[in-house]
């Protein structure tokens, strides 16, 4: 599972450094006139450098805490907000057990962790399916249908109209749907169809759908939950 | 059902248990013939013992004394010397012997059903006159005897008590593979579910094991399997309970799955049916 760590590893941090490209683009519009891509990366390379600290050092009234407790998911209707909470909270376990023991520990997940990995298994599932019916409208597509253009100079412009929430909607589907894999991933081993061909393909399955699943997470929680607001000045 | 017998000696015919020699009055006139053949038998076959007989044998019946004599079976009033014996014994300068020393009676019964060979006592017994015998030579500065099994090494203490410690590496337990470690699948651990093993009682891991050996003892070395295998007790109990609500846990992932996977259906298909224009915009 060399491949798996090494890929987990390279999408995990592709993915950190695309999430912070856009930011960078968003707070930087200038960088749309250049066409120096050296110059593009340099500029983003400084944001960078400037903006890690600063996020490492955040947040400045109250410490951490603080900045926890202003999290719009506090703010919640009860029943909701333990929803999203015991959702969060599942999926960072299960994520940060899976991947530690994934990418560092060659015999894999296993002892105390791998028990309370399969607890935090059965929490996601339940809130997961509570979210598809609470949540998932809220993410769905509205297109209006198809039609073929009259000439060529409407092929030309026609253009995917493409809301501002429309990538954010993507990583919620497709959380989803890699949801439901980890899911159907961690039962079929648990059903007695399977030779040891078929749990080492159904393993690897379920490793996949985690590092899918991982970052349409880490893609949906910047886009959405922190969503980038212009910075001051 | 055999009836509750006093400790004697006694005789199995058909299932049941009866005294060795019955009971019956030698002084009668219609006293059972039976009864004095199996007297003369019992004496008879004591009579052949070879190799340490400590007397004649002799029987005694109320108050009645039977031994052979030049032969034959005769019986004479117990003399007053020997007032209160009673049943089988050996006759030995005027005093009536027991038939089987209580120190052989209490090692024969404790034996009695199991596989052991020896009793503490018995290992006390040959400790002590290994010592004396060591002496009696002038060898008193040589380190204590000791006897191991069951993983413990048994030694008596200055009061010449027997005492036992654990004996490390000399009596360590070995892996002993038999039909090179392979069963028929049948037979083999998981053939019938993953609770052959995993349950929070299973015997495969939380079973004790005491050391074998011939020394019939309550202090025989017991470890777990969990120990012996070298794994985690706490987790395997842990992972073990798991496997009760495991069934309700496939059927958690099921209904998420089939739900779910409605709900993600439903969506491309409403997508599908936008782009179609069977389903109005913003419907």
């Amino acid at each position: 599972m060399i491949m798996f760590a090494i890929v987990s590893i390279l999408a995990i941090l592709a993915a950190g450094l695309a999430l912070a490209y856009r930011r960078f683009r968003l707070h930087h519009p200038s960088a749309e006139g250049t066409i120096l891509y050296i110059a593009i990366v340099r500029d983003f390379v400084r944001w960078l450098v400037r903006r890690v600290p600063e996020c490492l050092a955040r947040p400045a009234p109250g410490g951490w805490a603080a900045w926890v407790k202003g999290f719009p998911v506090w703010r919640l209707p009860l029943f909701e907000k333990w929803l999203l909470i015991c959702l969060y909270g599942s999926f960072l376990y299960l994520a940060i057990s899976g991947f530690l023991f994934a990418i560092f520990v060659p015999r894999g997940l296993y002892g105390f962790p791998l028990v309370l990995h399969v607890f935090a298994g059965a929490v996601f599932a339940v809130c997961l399916t509570l979210i598809v019916f609470l949540r998932a409208r809220r993410f769905v597509f509205n297109p209006g249908p198809l039609s073929l253009p009259g000439d060529l100079e409407s092929v030309r412009r026609f253009r995917i109209p493409w809301g501002p929430r429309d990538w954010a909607k993507v990583c919620f589907w497709v959380f989803l749907v890699a949801g439901i894999s980890l899911a159907a991933s961690a039962l079929l081993p648990m059903l007695p169809w399977f030779y040891y061909k078929g749990q080492v393909i159904l393993f690897g399955w379920h490793r996949w759908s985690a590092l899918v699943s991982l970052l349409a997470a880490v893609a949906f929680v910047d886009l959405e939950l922190f969503a980038p607001r212009p910075e001051a000045g | 059902m055999t009836p509750d017998l006093a400790a004697s000696w006694g005789i199995k015919k058909d299932g049941s248990l009866g005294p060795l020699i019955p009971d019956f009055d030698p002084a009668a006139q219609d006293k059972d013939p039976a009864a004095e053949q199996r007297v003369q038998a019992v004496l008879e076959a004591l009579a052949a013992v070879t190799g340490g007989a400590p007397g004649k044998p002799v029987a005694v019946v109320r108050k009645s004394l039977y031994q052979m004599t030049d032969g034959a079976l005769a019986f004479e009033d117990l003399p007053a010397g020997l007032a209160g014996a009673g049943g089988l014994g050996w006759l030995k300068e005027g005093k009536i012997l027991p038939l089987a020393a209580d120190s052989d009676v209490r090692t024969v019964t404790a034996k009695a059903g199991t596989e052991q060979t020896l009793t503490e006592e018995q290992v006390g017994l040959v400790l002590k006159a290994l010592a004396a015998a060591e002496a009696k030579a002038g060898k008193g500065d040589v380190p204590p005897f000791a006897y191991f099994s069951g993983g413990r090494s048994f030694r008596l203490n200055k009061d010449g008590r027997l005492t036992s410690v654990d004996a490390g590496e000399v009596a360590a337990p070995v892996a002993w593979p038999l039909a090179h470690d392979v069963r028929p699948a049948q037979q083999s651990l998981g053939a019938k579910g993953c609770t052959d093993c995993h349950t929070a009682d299973s015997k495969f891991f939380f079973k004790t094991l005491r050391a074998a050996g011939p020394l019939l003892t309550k202090n025989a070395a017991a470890k777990s399997t969990t120990a012996l295998m070298g794994v985690g007790g706490l987790f395997q109990r842990v992972f073990g309970l798991t496997f009760a609500v495991r069934p309700w846990f496939k059927f958690l992932l099921a209904v998420t799955v089939i739900v779910s996977g409605a709900v993600v259906a439903v969506f491309f298909l409403v997508i599908a049916g936008k782009l179609a224009g069977l389903i109005e915009k913003g419907s």
